[in-house]
């Protein structure tokens, strides 16, 4: 999901960076209110943890791999806000250290899975949370997943649009391999998430207590 | 800090030391699925930045820059955070 650099238009990847740097840094300064003192070492070690997991690839299909994103296990125990910050935080680092992402696609990089992903999780989650927590996190999961691949998708339609098929891919091909391949992936990340949940719920049943409770207050 | 998130620190790190060898065995050196878009639209990349780090071409490797970028992003993430934290106080008084 990890968007190179030479791939997008210019116009695109400018955009990118217009669209999300204005959205962190609200995010940023919101979670100053947020954030407490207490939550700070548990948002640094889940930031850890979805930098771990995103190293590790697993199949998909047709020879094929993909990662977890951990944008709804983020936006669930943390928190929307929480959640874009930690995401920024290890995607910022995956671009500069391990080249792992472009840095001229680091805006729409953050944009995917900084800034939509987390949200689409957190509004999936809310709305379905009251009927069953466990679908409502594994619902989170897959769909954060598949509309991030559908910004990408759209990313890389676009690209191809403004420069004549020099950057992008045509959306006759975008659109069906990354949403393909991503609603597999996705169903992966449904199950690791809703899985690290009910792990943590029974060894540690104070922190996901107070990702509940934290949520309230967040809404509020 | 306290224990407990030191723990779960090494805890991180011996999950991602367990399942590294998996990631080796059954999706080194394939595509993921952007890439494979990428391919089968025929799309180009290429860029002129040379990250400092990568993640390694085998499990040692790996395990040694896995290990390096998860301290980082603990580190810098704790830092940061705790920066903004401090800066709402100072603006607050």
């Amino acid at each position: 999901m990890h968007i190179p650099d030479g791939l997008m238009d210019p116009a695109v990847w400018i955009a990118g960076f217009l669209l999300a740097v204005p959205i962190l840094i609200l995010t940023f300064r919101k979670l100053g209110k947020q954030a407490g003192d207490e939550q700070i070492p548990f948002m640094a070690v889940l930031a850890a943890g979805i930098f771990a997991a995103q190293m590790l690839n697993f199949p998909v299909a047709g020879g094929t791999t993909g990662h977890l994103i951990g944008a709804a296990l983020a936006a669930i125990f943390l928190g929307p806000i929480a959640a874009m910050a930690v995401l920024t935080v290890v995607i910022v680092i995956q671009s500069l250290f391990f080249g792992d992402g472009g840095i001229t696609a680091l805006g729409l990089n953050l944009l995917n899975m900084a800034v939509v992903a987390p949200l689409v999780a957190w509004v999936t989650y809310r709305g379905l949370q009251r009927r069953s927590g466990t679908t409502a996190i594994f619902a989170a999961a897959w769909i954060s997943v598949f509309i991030a691949a559908f910004a990408a998708a759209i990313e890389l339609s676009a690209s191809f649009w403004l420069s004549g098929g020099v950057y992008g891919v045509t959306p006759w091909v975008s659109f069906p391999a990354m949403l393909g391949y991503h609603a597999i992936i996705g169903f992966a990340e449904g199950v690791i998430t809703v899985g690290i949940w009910t792990f943590v719920s029974q060894v540690a049943p104070e922190i996901t207590r107070a990702a509940n409770s934290g949520r309230e207050e967040a809404t509020q | 800090m306290k224990r407990n998130h030191v723990i779960a620190l090494l805890a991180v790190i011996v999950a991602f030391a367990v399942f590294l060898p998996l990631y080796y065995l059954f999706s080194y050196g394939k595509n993921d699925a952007l890439e494979q878009t990428i391919d089968e639209g025929n799309g180009t990349t290429g860029g002129t930045y040379n990250a400092p780090l990568s993640y390694g071409g085998n499990y040692l490797e790996s395990l040694a820059f896995g290990v390096i970028g998860i301290i980082a992003v603990f580190g810098v993430t704790y830092l940061l955070l705790l920066a903004v934290r401090r800066r709402k106080r100072r603006g607050d008084e």
